[in-house]
């Protein structure tokens, strides 16, 4: 690549000296990517130049030029104002040096060239004690990075369309000159001048050049500059981008050099800022392609384009009448088949289990049932001595469960014949979890117990605190799980041996999953934690503004849960960043499920939602008679879920 | 095994096979389990507190893993043409007593600081200690009376975002144009978390190989990502150490996090882009790989810059995870 090699990796020297900022507030020259910058020699009030131009004041320092606002004493009787642009060389070496007093010359000559209202007249150009010197129009004024830190905030759309027309004017003008078009090459809001008539004045010629088809050095602003820069090409779709950039920063106040370079399209203008009309960031949009041909073909092109958004047609048209239509809000969601329904006799809290062509799901009417999967027909029930809310799971050819009898009951789960019971001291609300032979479960007696499934004889317990109503989940060599003591313990699968412990501020009745070496919890102190599986740490806290006792699910890059302040949120496993929420206005506690693309849960308003997982939008609803705190089961298509109307359901997926 | 196993899926695998895990055979695994004495056990043990073990015979406490034997060097070098150093460099490696069972926290920071009229350096000073302050008050402090609970994500991206807030009032102050990179990594148990800006590198070595963990914030860095630019061009790009992001440069700043476990990992380097600048990956993981010493091997990558011209000022900081 015909690149200038430098002496080393300088970190910006050299490359920002081909940098310059004329009459720019000197804030904006200091942007991030701005290097190592020797501070100018500023002359000071007073001093004479050529015996008449008299220097007033500084207005800005750049990479290689201050600019100062002077007087032309020449013209006795009228104050006439001029800007002074005084180049310095801080660059080390003699071939840079070189290069910038020649780009220094080029811009004067370019300058005296031009004849355009929004750009600058140059009076003179001369050496005076081994410095260069340019005379300039004085603009008054502000620059656009000024304007914009001052609106604290995105500037109005038409006043942004209004200077994107005349930028594109100024551009057409630029790129229509000839035998070369010239090619602007750093647009940007600090080299764009708003006058007091708000008309805009391009300022900063130092690195435009006459396009001579050959690969140059300079890139522009990171952050503004399009990709093909980088590469030292600089053809008129360039400006373009730049023009696209500065106009997307002017619409979003989201500074494009504080972001990585060439992710517009990752950060589309109406998601910044809704309130800009589609045809405008359409326009944007197109600017800032990464592909110069698919950009537009020229300024004038964009300029027309530009013409026809809402804001410019309605003021200079009168017609049309722009007004923004929002999008109905879909009121009736559309719902799903009942496959059937399987009525019991009290709430179905527990959360089915699908196996071997049959559901299994705990009642409060104290049984645990075994349903055919496919018609919902009775296959058996097994009846134990309280309410069953925890969830059944199977181990080969036994179903275990736990009930508010307290015991933990397994059953064969062809006939329902009793294998084994194991009795702990309290109610079982907690879940169990099944490693090869073992089965893991908490109970209100404050222990978490480790069970041989073939005998149901004790291997291990560990005691807390406080009931665990929590499930645990079994991840490497240990099991995780919450207690109403608050914390979340991380136990060794093999004796029940404490790795860690971890505190939340409130109890956890959420159950963990494991993803990327963490463990993801909810707890009652309204906070998903993301706990460093080795050794308890959060690694991240997502807040909400209620309990968390949903389970956490996780699905590709994602967490999903669902809060008892009415949302279900999808928050990024790796950050703990919310992607999307969903509000469905009344409490989940049941925890969603995800399948093919579809986040599956239940709501107290007594609906099963289906979102779609990649953005949270909604894509049926199923009403049942009573809140749904229990989680889904999917299996072919169908989603099985038990509602407090004393129902299981099975329903299309 | 680092799957969670929904309890709809039972493991597929025969149980007396893999009884073994828990029953504490080390062999075949069909010695059955003496389910009355069990019982009876568990019958008469009421006592609260911790586990009760099976047997005390056939189920020896666990011996914890052994915590890594951490050892750390960092050096910082001025090179072969600049005329100051403005790389800044900071290392802290602490047991912390832990109610069930002590973990090591290390904590390394490389700035690599730019700007005119000595900026450079006070700027990659200031980062470095705001960061260490930051996570000594807030991590460090409360580890020490045995409570951490505070999100480390959070943590690393506040303290490189407070680093960022000093630097950039002082340098409105002055009206310095000073910035610094800073990657900031903290080792806590056998996980790594690093809040990273600018160009200096976190890699992990392992037995694989040498791993980048960051990202440059470079645009030539991003044209590399995109495939619009090759990395052996890259190398001698003008704008190779153009940054778009670092710290002090403006008045908020976004940070990279990155957490990794350090699984089987050897090694962690920090090396900011005066060394991997001049001396490539292989060449670095050659001369990780083959000095044991952390202290001899940070001298050689080191040595490897210079002599390839150290055009740049040289940091490094090497941890030995093993």
């Amino acid at each position: 690549m015909a690149l200038i090699k430098k002496p080393g990796t300088t970190k910006g020297i050299g490359a920002n000296a081909s940098q310059s900022d004329a009459g720019a507030d000197p804030q904006g020259t200091a942007a991030p990517g701005a290097g190592a910058r020797i501070v100018a020699p500023v002359m000071q009030p007073g001093v004479i130049l050529q015996g008449r131009y008299v220097i007033e004041g500084t207005l800005g320092i750049g990479g290689m030029s201050v600019v100062y606002r002077g007087r032309d004493l020449r013209f006795k009787d009228v104050v006439r104002p001029c800007a002074i642009k005084e180049m310095y060389q801080s660059a080390p070496d003699s071939n840079t040096r070189l290069l910038n007093l020649k780009n220094f010359e080029r811009e004067a000559g370019l300058l005296a060239t031009l004849q355009h209202p929004a750009i600058p007249k140059v009076f003179d150009f001369f050496e005076e004690n081994g410095r260069v010197y340019l005379i300039l129009e004085l603009i008054h004024g502000k620059d656009l990075e000024t304007v914009l830190s001052e609106a604290g905030g995105p500037l109005p759309e038409e006043r942004v369309a209004r200077w994107a027309v005349q930028l594109c004017e100024v551009l057409a003008y630029l790129h229509g000159q000839k035998p070369e078009p010239i090619v602007f090459r750093d647009m940007k809001p600090s080299n764009v001048m708003i006058t007091p008539e708000d008309r805009i004045v391009l300022i900063d010629f130092g690195i435009a050049r006459s396009l001579v088809r050959t690969r140059g050095t300079v890139i522009g602003t990171e952050g503004y500059s399009p990709p093909e820069q980088y590469k030292g090409i600089a053809e008129p779709q360039s400006d373009l981008y730049a023009l696209g950039a500065t106009l997307h920063h002017l619409l979003t106040a989201s500074d494009p050099r504080t972001e990585t370079p060439f992710t517009f399209h990752e950060r589309p203008l109406r998601q910044l800022n809704p309130q800009v009309s589609p045809e405008l960031a359409a326009v944007i949009e197109k600017a800032l392609s990464y592909d110069m041909k698919t950009r537009w073909a020229s300024a004038e092109e964009m300029r027309l384009a530009l013409l026809q958004t809402p804001t410019l047609r309605t003021h200079s048209g009168g017609a049309a009448t722009a007004g923004k239509v929002a999008l109905p809000r879909v009121s009736s969601a559309p719902t799903t088949e009942l496959v059937w329904r399987f009525v019991c006799e009290d709430e179905v809290r527990s959360s089915p289990c699908v196996s071997n062509g049959m559901v299994f799901v705990g009642c409060y009417d104290t049984n645990l049932y075994a349903v055919d999967a496919g018609r919902g027909e009775f296959r058996w029930k097994y009846a134990t001595e309280g309410g069953i809310s925890s969830s059944p799971a199977v181990w080969n050819d036994i179903v275990v469960v736990g009930s508010e009898d307290g015991a933990v009951y397994a059953c064969d789960i062809r006939r329902g014949a009793l294998r084994w019971t194991f009795r702990t001291g309290k109610p079982v609300r907690s879940s169990p979890r099944v490693l090869d032979r073992v089965i893991f479960i908490g109970s209100d007696d404050q222990h978490f117990y480790a069970i041989d499934g073939l005998r149901g004889a004790q291997i291990w317990k560990y005691r807390t605190w406080m009931p665990i109503r929590s499930s645990g989940c079994i991840a490497g060599e240990s099991v995780y799980f919450g207690g109403g003591d608050g914390f979340v313990y991380a136990l060794s699968i093999k004796n029940g041996g404490v790795r860690w412990k971890q505190r939340t501020q409130q109890p956890v009745i959420s159950s963990p999953a494991f993803a990327e070496n963490m463990v993801i919890v909810g707890s009652m102190d309204n906070t998903l934690y993301a706990l460093d599986s080795e050794g308890g740490w959060p690694v991240w806290k997502f807040r909400t503004n209620h309990y968390v006792n949903s389970s956490p699910y996780v699905f590709g890059t994602r967490v999903f849960v669902g809060g008892v302040d009415g949302n279900l949120y999808a928050v990024e496993l790796k950050n703990g960043k919310l992607a999307w929420k969903y509000d469905t206005g009344s409490q989940i506690t049941s925890s969603p499920r995800v399948e093919q693309g579809r986040v599956y849960f239940g709501a107290a308003d007594g609906c099963v939602y289906c979102l779609d997982a990649a953005h949270g939008t909604l894509i049926w609803r199923y009403e049942t008679q009573g809140p749904v705190v229990s989680s889904p089961a999917i299996s072919e298509g169908v989603v099985y879920i038990g509602s407090l109307d004393h129902a299981l359901y099975a329903l299309r997926a | 095994m680092s799957e969670h196993t929904p309890p709809e899926q039972p493991d597929n695998s025969p149980p007396d096979q893999s009884a073994t895990w828990w029953s504490g055979d080390d062999g075949d695994g069909t010695r059955p389990l003496d389910t009355r004495a069990v019982m009876a056990q568990a019958d008469q043990d009421q006592r609260p507190g911790a586990t009760e073990p099976l047997d005390d015979e056939t189920l020896p406490r666990e011996t914890p893993p052994a915590p890594p034997a951490i050892a750390a060097a960092a050096m910082r070098h001025i090179g072969q043409i600049r005329e100051t150093n403005q790389d800044s460099i900071y290392t802290l490696i602490s047991s912390i007593p832990r109610e069930t069972g002590d973990a090591i926290l290390g904590l390394f920071i490389v700035a690599d600081g730019m700007g005119g009229h000595a900026g450079g350096e006070i700027a990659s000073r200031m980062a470095v200690s705001a960061v260490a302050r930051r996570i000594i008050a807030d991590l460090l402090v409360p580890a020490i009376e045995g409570a951490i609970n505070v999100s480390l994500q959070a943590l690393m991206v506040e303290a490189v975002q407070e680093a960022n807030r000093t630097i950039w009032e002082q340098a409105r102050l002055t009206g310095s144009d000073m910035g610094t990179t800073c990657t900031a990594a903290l080792l806590l148990g056998r996980s790594l978390y690093i809040g990273h800006v600018g160009d200096t590198r976190a890699y992990l070595i392992d037995a694989r190989g040498i791993h980048q963990l960051t990202s440059d914030h470079s645009a030539v860095g991003r044209l590399i990502d995109m495939g619009q630019l090759d990395p052996s061009e890259a190398r001698d790009h003008p704008l190779r150490s153009q940054l778009y992001r670092t710290v002090g440069q403006h008045p908020e700043i976004a940070v990279d996090l990155v957490f990794q476990p350090i699984g089987d990992a050897t090694h962690l380097l920090l090396a900011s882009d005066g060394l991997w600048g001049c001396v490539d990956d292989a060449a670095m993981l050659r001369i990780i790989q083959t000095i044991d010493s952390p202290q001899r091997a940070v001298r050689a990558l080191v040595d490897a810059a210079n002599r390839a011209g150290g055009p740049d000022n040289i940091s490094a900081v090497l941890v030995r995870l093993v």
